[in-house]
């Protein structure tokens, strides 16, 4: 029996001093990462005016460099993550307020018609982008919203470093291809092999609303309000016709603070497949068009430095 | 209590300690620490429960201290049924009850005959599939006057609910195990360590290769619509392994968890992938069930004696009970009538025990017909676990259909093929290289990393135990619990 116990006890010590060999990964993981945004915005480099937030669409649609010209403002940038959720928006909102200078405006793209879908409904389903946490594990407020998630476990994740990383620590392929400049990547060309039918939506059905991600959703404009961050709620085009049933179920979570910009559903710019690169994103060309219509919005509503 | 979960991690240092420390000088103490132990383990799960086992308990401890004292055959089936009645009462209600009821309102619908009962929200205790198999074999076995009843309620108690087979098996037979609570145990150093190789063995099926495998599973089955014939055919694939890893996984651990406190359970899968034909599939998977269902429903059948009528009934009533036992689906009953229509030409042509030995036994690479027939064992048991896996008969038929549609000739891809999933892959060679590698033991690495040295034999376990943080996420439920 003694021997059993010294033999585990002497293998435990040694995995102690091995795991430790992990700290240098777990450093150095950020650097090998495809997309520093986050980083940036831990570390407090995201002191900007405007920050446009949302999923894919957010990040193909907005044409930054358009936005600086036209409001003539230079702190620009975006910070959407394909694929993610209202919760993981909400996240970065969180982090970005703490550790940088408030924005003054915030542009947050919606989706048409899954925003706050419950997951299960969705085919290519949004998710809480874990993968974009892992590589920052460094970091003691991703350790923590690991643990408070149930990722990781408070008592190992301070025990063992090997405990604080994932199989995101060791994707080191596609390093950089984030502009962390701006934040963007707009996508060039028109994808010909899609069958580009320019199809009517199937209805809307609210009983597949996730009720964590509208509360989500709630709780970003309330924080933009208590911040008195100026809220700009965006919807994007598809290339199918609008979901107004989606739009009307959409207004009831938006409180009066926000601003809701509802994209022209009926300009023909948004029935062209030239302005697509696929049936969800706009190219470069149309990013332009809906930038432009969406900076006249700002104007109009006398939002920031308009005129 | 999950076994992949930090609360186990902590639990078992504790029982283990206790046990071989404090108690060890009585016995009667050791059992009643593992009594505490086990109910504290599955009220961790949800403490409503134990009134269930405790109840089922103290009905077979009664009923098998009446039948030893009872001669009259008469009164002896009444006190036997009793106990069928009321352990088979409960997994009836809890895991049956709606089925019934669902599939009895949709039988009368189709001769117009409306009924307006309402389904119950009913949940399904874990494990009650397991432990209600374990004491009826008791009682059964009783009756059968194969064994004795036990005289201590703590035994029986500690025989019902011991922690680490608890909620999934593997099912022991009270021949087997209840002996083993009536006997001091001794520390054995080999058999701890044997123990703990065998527990990490099982984690690394389980938080590696099966949930990992399941990543991809279930986006293909959930998706499948969106996918290709070949991508179909991978996600069946995926399920395949990932359901052996779940499941032999747990096993793994349960049996590894016994050994550290000197009890031996019985093997519940010998490499069943590794089979020549589905009757060495069947006696290599899920032993501990198959041989169940062979000695408490088969052989009283008849068994393979008598007519080829009766052979096929025998058949066909196990193969279907073993998949009714698996689930309230009609998708399970599917399965068990599929791998029935598998094994009946081996029975019927006396060619179903075959492949007793384990494949290539002392070799390194199996001959060509073995490979041959390791490969239309594994593809024809690929094919039913689609049944196994889909949601409903529709799912089912649908995923088969689109198999064997014009897009199997279309690339493999899905969702979740990204780099960062696709890490595992290494993982899951590595895993079949070991499984077939280790095939001769009782678990993969029982024997192979013997004749290395301690240096080398901690780094393969330092490598395993970095694989464990690195491939797991949150904790996931093992399949079998649902069972």
């Amino acid at each position: 029996m003694r021997q059993f116990i010294f033999k585990v006890l002497l293998f435990c010590i040694v995995f102690f001093v091995v795991d430790k060999i992990f700290i240098v990964i777990r450093n150095l993981a950020p650097k090998f990462d495809y997309d520093r945004r986050l980083e940036l915005v831990l570390d407090g480099k995201i002191n900007k005016d405007i920050v446009i937030f949302g999923s894919s669409r957010g990040q193909r649609d907005v044409d930054i460099q358009l936005i600086k010209d036209s409001l003539n403002i230079e702190d620009v940038y975006n910070l959407s993550y394909g694929g993610s959720t209202p919760e993981f928006q909400y996240f970065l909102l969180d982090m970005l307020i703490k550790y940088n200078k408030k924005p003054k405006l915030i542009i947050k793209l919606i989706d048409d018609d899954f925003e706050v879908m419950h997951k299960d409904y969705q085919g290519n389903g949004k998710d809480f982008r874990l993968d974009r946490l892992y590589p920052l594990v460094k970091y003691n407020e991703i350790q923590k919203e690991l643990i408070k998630r149930g990722e990781k476990n408070r008592i190992l994740s301070r025990l063992f470093i090997i405990h604080q990383l994932n199989k995101s620590n060791f994707n080191f392929k596609n390093q950089g291809i984030i502009d962390t400049i701006n934040g963007a990547t707009l996508l060039n060309g028109h994808n010909s092999r899609l069958d580009w039918n320019y199809v009517s939506q199937s209805s809307y059905n609210k009983e597949r609303e996730d009720s964590i991600e509208v509360s989500y959703l709630i709780r970003f404009q309330k924080k933009c309000n208590n911040n008195n961050i100026e809220l700009i709620f965006a919807t994007a085009p598809v290339f199918r016709k609008p979901n107004k049933e989606w739009i009307e179920s959409m207004k009831e979570n938006i409180l009066t603070s926000t601003y809701f910009y509802q994209h022209k559903l009926d300009e023909n710019s948004y029935k062209e497949k030239e302005n697509f690169a696929d049936f969800s994103h706009l190219n470069k060309k149309g990013a332009k068009i809906y930038t432009q219509d969406l900076i006249s919005f700002i104007k109009n509503k006398k939002i920031l430095y308009t005129d | 209590m999950f076994f992949n979960s930090i609360d186990f991690a902590i639990f078992l240092p504790i029982v283990f300690i206790l046990y071989w420390f404090v108690f060890i000088k009585n016995l009667k103490l050791q059992n009643l620490l593992i009594v505490f132990a086990s109910y504290i383990f599955y009220g961790w799960w949800d403490w409503r429960f134990l009134s269930l086992i405790f109840f089922s308990t103290v009905v077979d401890f009664s009923i098998g201290r009446a039948l030893a004292n009872e001669e009259s055959i008469s009164r002896r089936k009444i006190l036997l049924w009793t106990s069928i009645l009321v352990n088979l009462g409960f997994l009836g209600f809890f895991k049956y009850y709606n089925f019934f009821l669902e599939n009895f309102i949709s039988a009368f619908l189709l001769f117009g005959i409306e009924f307006k009962v309402s389904s119950l929200n009913i949940v399904l205790p874990v494990g009650i599939s397991f432990y209600t198999f374990q004491t009826l074999s008791y009682t059964i076995d009783i009756y059968n006057k194969k064994l004795k009843p036990a005289k201590n309620f703590i035994e029986f108690m500690a025989f019902v609910s011991f922690f680490p087979q608890l909620v999934a098996g593997p099912i022991e037979r009270a021949t087997h195990l209840l002996p083993q609570f009536y006997t001091k145990r001794l520390f054995d150093y080999s058999k701890a360590v044997d123990g703990l190789r065998q527990i990490l063995w099982g984690l690394f099926k389980k938080v590696v290769i099966a949930d990992n495998s399941a990543v991809f599973a279930n986006d293909i089955f959930n998706n499948f619509s969106d996918y290709s014939g070949s991508t179909l055919v991978l996600g069946a694939l995926f399920f395949t392994i990932q359901i052996y890893g779940d499941f032999s996984g747990y096993s793994d651990i349960a049996i590894g968890t016994s050994r550290l406190f000197g009890f031996d359970l019985m093997q519940n899968f010998a490499f069943p992938y590794f089979s020549r034909d589905i009757a060495e599939f069947w006696r290599r998977w899920h032993i501990s069930l198959s041989t169940w269902f062979r000695d408490y429903l088969y052989i009283p059948l008849g068994g393979s004696r008598g007519s080829i009528w009766l052979k096929i009934r025998n058949t066909f009533i196990i193969f279907i009970v073993s998949g009714f036992w698996h689930g309230a689906n009609w998708t399970f009953i599917v399965w068990g009538g599929l791998n029935a229509i598998y094994f009946l030409p081996l029975l019927l042509t006396n060619n179903n025990r075959n492949n007793i030995e384990i494949v290539a036994k002392g070799k390194i690479f199996p001959s060509f017909q073995e490979s041959y027939k390791m490969l239309l064992t594994f593809s024809l048991t690929v094919f039913a676990w689609i049944f196994f896996r889909a949601e409903n008969i529709d799912h089912a038929f649908n995923y088969i259909r689109k198999i064997f549609s014009i897009s199997i000739l279309n690339p493999i891809y899905f969702n979740s093929m990204k780099p960062l999933n696709l890490i595992v892959i290494p993982c899951l060679v590595f895993f079949f290289i070991t499984e077939w590698l280790g095939r001769e033991y009782m678990y993969a690495i029982e024997g192979m990393w013997l004749r290395w040295n301690r240096v080398t034999r901690w780094t393969f376990y330092i490598g395993i135990i970095i694989c464990l943080f690195i491939f797991s996420s949150k904790e996931q439920e093992f399949i079998y619990f649902q069972f």
